[in-house]
């Protein structure tokens, strides 16, 4: 383990038995997050993007779910040996995470103030009127205005946008060393969506806590992150730092997001679709998951996985033919969309 | 397809991950999974073999009854249950056995026909209710509110002492007690399909309210109304056994269990079996029903079903 | 404060649904079989003195004229004279009131001590064995004839085990406990008589145990089902990522939520409640309401069946009254619009 390693995922494996057969939601995902870092983790709905977050606080169901096989060190020490009370002392003081719907996020019959306080005496174990005082810091600090009378405001009277701000604020205020956020942004207006993502990341950064964002949106990601995975059906295709996954996209998976990517600078453009459907997770492909849709997929595709490919020290593909030039590929112009969103 | 697999994999709860894409598919996989929830759910078959085994009992009642229900015997009056007279005799001498054989038939009857009426008019008021909307509907849904500020026991012991001790009277008053039930669960089942684009579409092609409440209306609100009319049975059994036994229901000599409970209180201290096996054949036939309309809401359940 | 507005507006609301119980108690007793003044009088009587009371009871003025007095006599608390017990019902009424508060009170806390608890276990543990096991219990509570539950009580409790007394408030030889609210054991409480409130303790057992029965297994039901949504919800998961003891969880942020609903569904099954208690006092030959309703009908004495109807559906509709309000007090939502 390096010692610079926050969150190290090493082979995770999470299944869900249905009546109709085995869901392989998660097979074979290989993560790190370093401290400080902010790591996006980008694909379609359904490629098992929210389940390993939650695996990581240990809130998946079992049953129907059930971890498979696989390693989740958080300092170190692997989360999924860690009994119950263990993980409780760990959610919400070391690794707290934010949801994506913050409209149902909060319980709807108590006050914001005291679903906060309720958290901060838990996890800093001070009195009420001490708690109190930290939430309204910390509702200060999300910018909210008059945060006391947020405190006395029930979540059914706030906007998605200011929940979602008493989220930050109430996820932060224990001082995690790893903050989980699940499309934070993605229920939220678009104007609303970049004054969150920035609060966040600016109070992140005064924090020295890593996190690791979740989201479908590649503006989002170009926009906080320090590093990108790309999953595709339950598993990392491709890791790089977030601007060479931008300028230099190997994977073809990855290449076909960029180009459902709008760009802004081509009104014209229209948003290309990758072909085919997102595969059946119970009855996987064989080999590489995504040969039956992938426009360069040659014979040994649906053979064997691809193993990793280093392209350069932290740019990891899972592709065949990732050391093929990455220029020849039709959709291109995707670069200049995201240096204007970023 | 891509929502439904996220749904199970994102929530990690649903077990059920959605209708595969094509329409044949579609089908074989909502039959299969019917019956995979059948069979999750032994409970439910127990319900249904209670029912079956009820209207068998029922239907072979002169060949299962070894004496006639109304025979007299008051030589063997309040012999206990041997192998002569399973479950005993009453205090007439009459085989307590073959008195709940035949009187399967009366619970059947009340069960169907109570179900029968009060669904009927109670769906069919809902339909034009909710369909209707506006001024009719306001008036409808108070004269409902009305009726649902009694209590049921006591309307229908209110209703049949009026009309008179009788099971005919009873079975009414069990109806009429139950209709805003049925009433208002169509009501709200005509708000949501009303506003459908099947049913626009038939309005537009010139289809008549009435048409329209009787081919999609009533329809569409079949299987909810399928589930009450279930557990409706169970409580229509109850309360007209409830009637009987304050003796507002079916009168002596007919063998009615209710009534027979009635009877046999008078001689609990010594003859317990008079009392205890007509409730015992109440309660058995009210899970019956009970535990179907558990299984039918569980399985019709398109929530559930997710 | 908004929740004001609220219980004024569930207040004014139900001023229709009574209006509308007083016009079908009114049509219910113009439809008894037979005059009502003939009833009164009885067979032997000459025709001048049923014309007379014919008179005095308005029964020759229009249906409207009718209503009207009837109404006016409602309001004045006039429910007419018994005719077995030849007194104002009102005052029969007034008279088998506390007996029937006393049980139902009894059986209502029993039902919310063991419900809420039962149904939270369901819940939590749903599809294990307990869960089957208490489902299973609640489902023969609804089934089951309360009529026949409470012979069977009877039958093992008092014949067979001879454990607790029979029917009855009190035993004969045991002078009941005079005091103000006309309830044995807080009456016999307040006079410090030991005696007498082992004994109404010992009555009251087996039929509080009869009427609960019923209703327990129905709010088992509905705190169990209310339960397993509640916890399916987005801020039950929140509240697991944020560390929170799966005790927190269930009870402040779970139960509190799932009471919503199953407090709007008590209050529309009171009535079962009400059912169970006229079955369980005639049952147990506990002189309340329920019995008096009983022993009227078998008179055929509508004035006293009515007058009972009557206040039993204000009481019904008051019990709903205050459900709403709790409803209110629950869900700010609900106060706030």
């Amino acid at each position: 383990m390096n010692a610079a390693n926050l969150l190290e995922i090493h082979g995770l494996h999470l299944y869900f038995d249905t009546y109709l057969g085995t869901v392989r939601a998660v097979e074979g995902l290989d993560l790190t997050v370093s401290r400080g870092e902010t790591v996006g983790l980008v694909g379609e709905s359904g490629c098992g993007k929210s389940v390993s977050a939650l695996a990581i606080l240990g809130l998946i169901s079992q049953p129907p779910g059930r971890i498979a096989g696989g390693k989740i060190l958080f300092k170190g020490e692997d989360l999924l040996k860690k009994s119950p009370a263990e993980l409780r002392n760990i959610r919400g003081k070391y690794i707290s995470m934010i949801f994506q719907e913050p409209m149902s996020s909060l319980n709807p019959v108590y006050r914001v103030g005291d679903q906060m306080v309720e958290v901060i005496m838990l996890h800093r174990r001070v009195s009420r009127g001490e708690a109190r005082k930290i939430a309204l810091e910390m509702l200060h600090e999300v910018q909210m205005p008059d945060p006391e009378a947020v405190m006395q405001k029930y979540p059914f009277e706030m906007s998605g946008g200011m929940l979602q701000r008493v989220m930050i604020a109430m996820e932060l205020s224990g001082k995690p060393d790893l903050l989980l956020a699940d499309e934070p942004t993605t229920a939220l207006d678009v104007t609303v969506q970049a004054q969150i993502l920035r609060l966040m990341k600016n109070l992140v950064k005064k924090m020295n806590a890593s996190v690791l964002l979740i989201t479908h949106d590649l503006g989002v990601v170009a926009q906080t992150c320090d590093r990108v995975a790309v999953m595709y059906a339950g598993q990392v295709v491709e890791v790089a730092p977030t601007e060479e996954l931008f300028t230099d996209p190997r994977h073809p998976y990855t290449r076909g997001l960029m180009g459902c990517f709008p760009d802004p600078n081509r009104q014209d453009a229209e948003l290309a679709a990758i072909e085919g459907t997102v595969p059946d997770l119970i009855n996987p492909p064989g080999g590489c998951r995504f040969h039956p849709r992938c426009p360069r997929a040659g014979d040994i595709c649906g053979k064997e996985g691809p193993g990793p490919v280093a392209i350069s020290d932290d740019h990891v593909v899972h592709c065949f033919f990732a050391r093929q030039a990455s220029d020849d590929h039709s959709e291109g112009g995707t670069g200049k969309g995201v240096a204007v969103l970023g | 397809m891509q929502k439904s697999i996220s749904t199970v994999a994102s929530a990690g709860g649903g077990v059920y991950p959605g209708a595969p894409r094509r329409g044949k598919w579609f089908k074989d996989k909502e039959l299969g999974y019917t019956v995979h929830l059948i069979r999750q759910n032994p409970l439910m078959l127990a319900g249904l073999m209670i029912i079956i085994l009820l209207v068998v009992v029922a239907a072979l009642a002169p060949w299962l009854a070894p004496y006639r229900p109304t025979s007299v015997d008051l030589g063997g009056r309040l012999s206990p249950p041997s192998p002569g007279h399973l479950l005993g005799t009453d205090e007439m001498g009459r085989d307590i056995f073959s008195r709940i054989v035949y009187g399967s038939r009366i619970s059947i009857q009340i069960a169907v026909t109570v179900v029968a009426i009060a669904g009927v008019i109670g769906s069919f008021l809902g339909a034009v209710s909710g369909y209707v909307g506006g001024r009719l509907d306001t008036v409808m849904m108070r004269v409902m509110d009305m009726i649902l500020a009694f209590p049921s026991l006591v309307l229908a012991m209110v209703l049949a002492a009026v009309l008179g001790p009788s099971l005919t009277n009873a079975l009414l008053a069990v109806s009429f007690v139950q209709i805003p039930k049925y009433a208002r669960l169509v009501r709200g089942q005509a708000l949501v399909l009303r506003e459908k684009q099947f049913v626009k579409a038939a309005r537009v092609i010139g289809a008549g309210d009435l048409w329209i409440i009787t081919r999609h209306i009533l329809p569409g609100s079949l299987s909810a109304v399928l589930v009450l009319a279930t557990m409706g049975m169970a409580e229509a059994i109850l309360l007209a056994a409830s009637l009987s036994f304050i003796g507002l229901g079916a009168q002596p000599p007919e063998p009615e269990w209710g009534a027979m409970v009635a009877m046999g209180r008078d001689y609990l201290m010594d003859q317990w079996w008079l009392a205890t096996f007509p409730g015992i054949a109440i309660f058995m036939v009210a899970v019956g029903f009970n535990i179907l309309g558990d299984g039918l809401r569980d399985i019709l359940d398109p929530r559930l079903r997710q | 404060m908004q929740i004001w507005g609220f219980i004024v507006r569930r207040i004014l609301y139900l001023i229709p649904v009574l209006i509308g119980v007083t016009l079908i108690t009114f049509a219910l007793s113009h439809l008894v079989p037979g005059d009502p003044a003939r009833l009164i009088v009885g067979q032997r009587a000459s025709e001048e003195t049923l014309e007379r009371v014919r008179e005095e009871l308005g029964l020759n003025k229009p249906v409207p004229v009718q209503y009207i007095s009837y109404m006016k006599d409602l309001a004045r608390g006039n429910l007419g004279t018994s005719i077995r017990s030849q007194r104002p019902v009102i005052q029969d009424l007034r008279e088998r009131f506390p007996a029937s508060f006393e049980l139902t009170s009894l059986a209502l806390l029993f039902c919310v001590i063991v419900a809420v608890p039962l149904g939270v276990v369901c819940a939590v543990k749903r599809n294990k064995l307990v869960d089957h096991l208490i489902r299973v219990f609640a489902l023969f509570g609804v089934s089951m004839p309360v009529f026949w539950w409470g012979l069977i009580l009877l039958l093992i409790f008092y014949v067979i085990l001879g454990w607790l007394p029979g029917p009855g408030r009190i035993a004969m030889d045991i002078a009941a406990p005079a005091g103000p609210t006309g309830m044995y054991l807080l009456d016999s409480l307040i006079a410090g008589d030991w005696q007498a409130f082992g004994s109404a303790l010992s009555h009251i057992i087996l039929p509080a145990f009869c009427l609960s029965y019923v209703y327990l297994a129905i709010m088992t039901r509905m705190v169990r089902s209310s339960m397993l949504e509640v916890l399916n919800q987005e801020y039950i998961r929140t509240a697991r990522a944020n560390g929170l003891s799966e005790w927190t969880i269930v009870v402040r942020h779970g139960l509190r939520n799932a009471l919503v609903p199953t407090v709007t569904i008590l209050g529309l099954s009171f009535g079962e409640l009400i059912g169970g208690a006229i079955l369980t006092e005639a049952i147990f030959a506990w002189p309340g309401l329920g019995s008096y309703l009983v022993e009227s009908i078998g008179f055929l004495d509508f004035p006293s069946i009515m007058g009972f109807t009557i206040l039993i559906c204000v009481i019904y509709v008051m019990v709903n009254l205050l459900v709403d309000i709790a409803y209110g007090l629950l869900d700010p939502q609900i106060r706030w619009n």
